[in-house]
């Protein structure tokens, strides 16, 4: 379920490493809206800049300074912030979700979900919290450590972290990476259903055609640009685009 | 509804990574422990003193002292006039008042005396018993003295002497001089409870009032006015209304050296305890330096830790940040979990000092009070959180710079910091300079105490720039190394500088100041040698021939010269000579210095031999006068009598301090055949080939006294001071070390847990090395051997700079005008090196066998 409201806009962006003759122009000059609700899959051959224009959208990276660029999640210019502002920003805005889980292993799987409302100081929605636990099959594995859980368990407690807070855009790096097939399409299932049932925005980097075919859009990015946008994305169409694009 | 934030984490943290914390939480329990005893040694003492104090006093409203007295004087209340004692008027009015209800004195009265169980002459101070006895403090057994042939004793006396009721004692007359009365005895009728010898009562025997006058001879008094009392202490009829003005008025001397002190019994109790509580600052300072040295050791092996677990964790706190944690947010996490550790730690350490001292009251002697002070556990775990926190500090500034994109890298990130990063070498080198310029101008300017900041200066700086030291030196061995397991290890040391550093540094530490501390001992005993041999004339002085001059015989020279010959065959003797008593100088002395002295017949040729450095010939008619001796005398005919008999001889004042005037056998022959001279006071005077050992030293001071049948107590000269000295400086030395292994307890713990740490945090290194092909067994034996190695320079270093800087801080004798004579205990130093290689070698076999036992494929697999 998509609406026109724009999640995410990013306009004019650009970001190069190292300098001189050295230098690697990871995007250059990116312009691309994300509506609200929808869920958007970046895909690339290596080097594509996919992975830095997420770390961007997200404000985990700082886009090169151009006079024309923007960055806006729910219509916040974030392009220019400071760090200290970025962060609160993203602490009640962003949610994350990451091939390695991230999950903090001292903690709890109930620990973890509520962690990053506790770092905002806010309270739970308890009766949402414990919608979203029931929905995502986490009930009797609340009390266990991440080194208790299975990689799918893994990232069923982090995909609730990030949902929890209600943030107005969820970035997922490569979600199924280190999962088995089985509990890759658990995920992007329940990836799915956030987006369909709460209107949640994802914007999701991977590499599996797969998992694209799951998504809303597909955007193959080529040398820092993106080079072509798939609506309705099959296995067979991102692969073509992909084969395209030379990945 | 529940909630989890970063205090959440960090209190994961700490519980969760239990083990890892261990062994730094033993780190700062030890050091926490140790400061915490430090002040209940010192709180147990100040309690003791006010115990032994508080019964003196316990039926006194008020205390009158004499301005003159002890206890006024360091309390800086009195006179400079230590003679001001109470006059015998003030204790009178005091005594006669309508307004007091009891009087109790203190004399100023000590009288050596003797009993059947001892064979020595011992010290007590007599007192007058208090007028009332009720006025009578102590328990007591028998019953107080009604005669003038009685005397209550303390029971710390009658333990001590084996003294018990109807034993007698003999009052020989003040302590130190001849008595003026004949030998007093007493029985003892009554025995009183003082619980320790800390009491001023411990040695306080009380007498029948009029008894004490009769045992003090009348020249003692300088007035007949004055009393001997230092204190009265005065039980008022009223003592709400507060000391009675009219009879401060009656005690009022009119002169500011004599006015009396009045103060209450707990003040002066208050003064007592401060007084007795005087020495006891050097010890507390002492104690606490080691305490500090310790807690310098223990904040090595804390930031170590939270160094690696810092590292180890910026996967995680790069998350936080993705989830919105600020930078200072983080900071604060880390602080808190320092917190926790810090206070949790010393909290254990604390608790152990508190039930070890409870233990302790349970063996310690009577009298002795455990304080079981706040201050004790405030201090323990006040500082002991602090060290954690300030340890932790840098630390958690550089999680400060975690990027949240660090949460995103799954590679492992490589150790990229230098071994000493750019504002430590700075630092270190400044130090370095400074501390050298400090050291000049405090040694041209004679300033001891500078010259001990210098050296401090230069340790520090040392101590930064060790880790830079420490690579070139590893680098220097990677160029000569052979062997490709030697080879691997001197990499892997010099790949992973910050963690070789974190091991190297706390090696070095402890090695300095073990061998710094042994440089200064080995040093101080070679100075204290060459002061002894210049100090004194002679080696050794001894009486001789006691039981026949007892006989009341007068020797001949042959018999004399038997005994040098024999004191010249003991091993070491390079000379022996033998003193006879020959007469004393009765004219040609200056009337105002008293009776001439007594002068002794030697043998010249002997005596030249024998007394080091003596700068004038004894020739015939001559008598050779020591240095102590007025040089106007030099060139005075003076006469030397024995009885009847007389001789003349010209007076030579000699540059050398020797023992007694010296006259040649020849020119002492009429006197020596006179039946007059005193036949008592032979003595031999030995001198010994320079740089004795200490054992050589005793074996020569023992076969001497054999030869001379003297007791060696009686025995004195430059031997005797040298080994007096070495054995004060032997204990010193030990109680140093004994205090310094305590920090090398925490060294050793920092450096099982670096070790420790360091394996966790390489064991992807570690397992990439079993995937290539090294076995456990061999992984093991690398990590073992990187640990020998590093430890292996690191204490080679330390030792050279505990020399280094020992012989630097013992120039703050040479500034006090004593000649330094360097000097290396080869043999020790071997030991430190030995064993403190073999010790962190030792503690890192465990964490180098947990190494080897990390599986390649879990290692490697991304986590």
């Amino acid at each position: 379920m998509t609406n026109t409201k724009t999640a995410v806009s990013a306009h004019k962006v650009y970001k190069t490493y190292g300098a001189g003759d050295a230098a690697v122009t990871a995007l250059a000059g990116i312009n691309v809206d994300f509506s609200a609700g929808e869920f958007t899959a970046i895909m690339g051959p290596s080097g594509s800049g996919k992975s830095t224009l997420m770390h961007v959208l997200a404000t985990l990276d700082t886009a090169d300074d151009h006079p024309e660029t923007s960055i806006r999640i729910d219509g916040v210019e974030l392009h220019g912030l400071a760090d200290a502002e970025v962060t609160d920003f993203r602490r009640d805005h962003v949610g994350f979700i990451f091939q390695a889980f991230n999950l903090i292993p001292t903690l709890t799987a109930e620990q973890n979900i509520l962690l990053p409302l506790g770092i905002a100081g806010k309270q739970a929605d308890e009766r949402w919290y414990q919608d979203l636990v029931r929905k995502l099959g986490l009930a009797e594995r609340l009390n266990h450590k991440p080194s208790e859980l299975s990689g799918g368990q893994q990232q069923r407690v982090a995909i609730a972290r990030a949902l929890l807070a209600r943030p107005s855009v969820i970035f997922a790096d490569e979600p199924t990476g280190n999962l088995d097939t089985a509990s890759g399409t658990e995920v992007l299932k329940l990836i799915r259903e956030a987006c369909d049932q709460l209107g949640q925005t994802v914007l999701m980097v991977t590499h599996d055609p797969v998992a694209a075919a799951y998504a809303d859009r597909v955007l193959v990015l080529k040398d820092g640009q993106i080079v072509e946008e798939i609506r309705r994305p099959s296995r067979e169409t991102v692969l073509a685009a992909l084969a395209k694009a030379g990945a | 509804m529940k909630t989890s934030t970063l205090k959440t984490v960090a209190h994961s943290h700490v519980t969760s990574q239990r083990k890892k914390f261990v062994l730094t939480s033993i780190s700062i329990g030890v050091a926490a422990f140790f400061l915490a005893a430090v002040f209940l040694l010192t709180q147990t003492l100040t309690a003791s003193f006010r115990a032994a104090s508080e019964p003196l006093y316990s039926r006194a409203d008020y205390v009158v002292n004499a301005p003159g007295s002890g206890l006024m004087l360091s309390a800086q209340q009195g006179s400079a006039d230590q003679s001001a004692t109470l006059t015998q008027q003030q204790v009178d009015a005091l005594k006669n008042s309508s307004e007091v209800d009891i009087v109790g004195t203190r004399s100023l009265t000590y009288l050596g005396f003797t009993t059947d169980k001892t064979s020595s002459s011992e010290s007590m101070r007599a007192e007058a018993l208090p007028d009332s006895p009720d006025s009578f403090t102590y328990d007591f057994e028998g019953a107080l003295p009604t005669n003038k042939n009685q005397v209550a004793i303390p029971s710390t006396m009658a333990d001590k002497l084996g003294l018990s009721l109807g034993d007698s004692i003999s009052v020989e007359g003040p302590a130190g001089q001849a008595a003026d009365t004949e030998n007093q005895a007493f029985t003892v009728s009554a025995v009183y409870s003082v619980d320790t010898t800390l009491s001023p009562d411990s040695m306080t025997f009380y007498f029948e009032p009029q008894v004490l006058d009769s045992l003090i001879p009348a020249a003692q008094n300088n007035s007949a006015e004055l009393s001997n009392y230092e204190e009265v202490s005065v039980k008022l009829k009223d003592a709400a209304a507060g000391f009675p003005e009219d009879l401060k008025d009656k005690l009022s001397s009119g002169s500011a050296d004599t006015q009396p002190v009045i103060v209450s019994s707990s003040e002066q109790v208050d003064l007592y305890v401060k007084q007795l509580s005087m020495g006891l600052d050097v010890l507390t300072y002492v104690l606490l330096t080691f305490a500090g040295i310790a807690l310098v050791v223990a904040t090595f092996v804390i930031a170590n830790t939270f160094r690696v677990l810092t590292t180890l964790r910026v996967s995680e706190l790069a998350m936080l940040r993705t989830l919105g944690a600020q930078r200072r947010q983080l900071t604060t996490m880390l602080l808190r979990e320092a917190l926790a550790l810090g206070f949790f730690s010393s909290l254990v350490g604390v608790v152990l000092a508190f039930i070890l001292a409870a233990l302790a009251q349970l063996f310690v002697p009577r009298g002795i009070v455990i304080g079981f002070s706040p201050i004790a556990a405030l201090v323990g775990i006040g500082v002991g959180i602090l060290v954690t926190v300030a340890s932790s500090l840098v630390p958690a500034v550089k999680a400060m710079k975690v990027s949240p994109l660090s949460a995103l890298s799954t590679a492992q990130r490589a150790e990229s910091e230098p071994a000493v990063s750019r504002p430590t070498m700075t630092a270190g080198a400044l130090l370095l300079v400074a501390g050298a310029g400090l050291y000049v101008f405090a040694v041209v300017a004679d300033r001891p105490f500078l010259v001990l900041i210098a050296t401090f200066v230069l340790a520090i700086g040392a101590l930064l720039l060790f880790p830079l030291l420490l690579w070139l030196l590893l680098k220097v061995l990677q160029r000569i190394a052979r062997g490709s397991t030697v080879t691997l290890a001197l990499n892997q040391a010099v790949n992973s500088m910050q963690r070789t550093a974190s091991t190297g540094v706390i090696v070095f530490l402890s090695a300095t100041l073990i061998s710094g501390v042994l440089m200064g001992h080995s040093t101080g005993v070679a100075s204290n040698a060459k002061m002894s041999e210049t100090a004194y004339p002679v080696a050794l002085n001894s009486p001789v021939f006691e039981e026949e001059s007892e006989k009341g015989q007068h020797l001949e020279w042959s018999q004399i010269q038997q005994k040098e010959e024999e004191l010249e065959g003991i091993d070491h003797v390079s000379s022996a000579s033998l003193a006879a008593p020959a007469g004393v100088i009765t004219e040609g002395f200056p009337e105002d210095q008293g009776q001439g002295p007594e002068v002794f017949a030697v043998d010249p040729e002997k005596i030249s031999q024998t007394i080091a450095g003596l700068d004038q010939e004894l020739t015939e008619n001559t008598v050779l006068l020591p240095v102590a001796f007025d040089s106007s005398l030099d060139g005075k005919t003076v006469v030397i009598s024995a009885g009847q008999h007389r001789v003349e001889a010209t007076a030579r004042v000699s540059e050398v301090g020797f023992y007694a005037p010296l006259i040649s056998k020849n020119t002492a022959q009429p006197l020596l055949e006179s039946a007059d001279t005193q036949t008592t006071g032979y003595s031999a005077m030995v001198n010994t080939e320079p740089g004795l050992t200490s054992v050589e030293a005793q074996t020569v001071l023992e076969e001497v006294a054999s030869a001379t049948g003297a007791d060696e107590s009686k025995i004195f000269g430059g031997i005797n001071d040298k080994l007096r000295n070495e054995q004060v400086m032997k204990i010193i030395v030990g109680v140093m070390l004994g205090l310094l292994s305590l920090a090398t307890i925490i060294a050793l713990i920092g450096v099982a847990n670096t070790l420790s740490l360091s394996a966790f945090q390489r064991r992807r290194e570690n397992a990439m090395l079993r995937s290539i092909g090294l076995s456990a067994k061999k992984l093991a034996r690398l990590v073992a051997l990187e640990s020998l190695l590093i430890a292996a320079v690191s204490v080679i270093c330390g030792i050279a700079a505990g020399i280094g800087l020992a012989m630097l801080g013992v120039q703050v004798l040479a500034v006090d005008g004593i000649d330094i004579v360097y000097a290396v205990n080869p043999f020790a130093l071997l030991v430190v090196a030995v064993f403190g290689t073999g010790l962190a070698y030792l503690a890192s076999l465990l964490p180098a066998k947990k190494a080897s036992r990390v599986s390649p494929v879990t290692a490697l697999a991304i986590s």
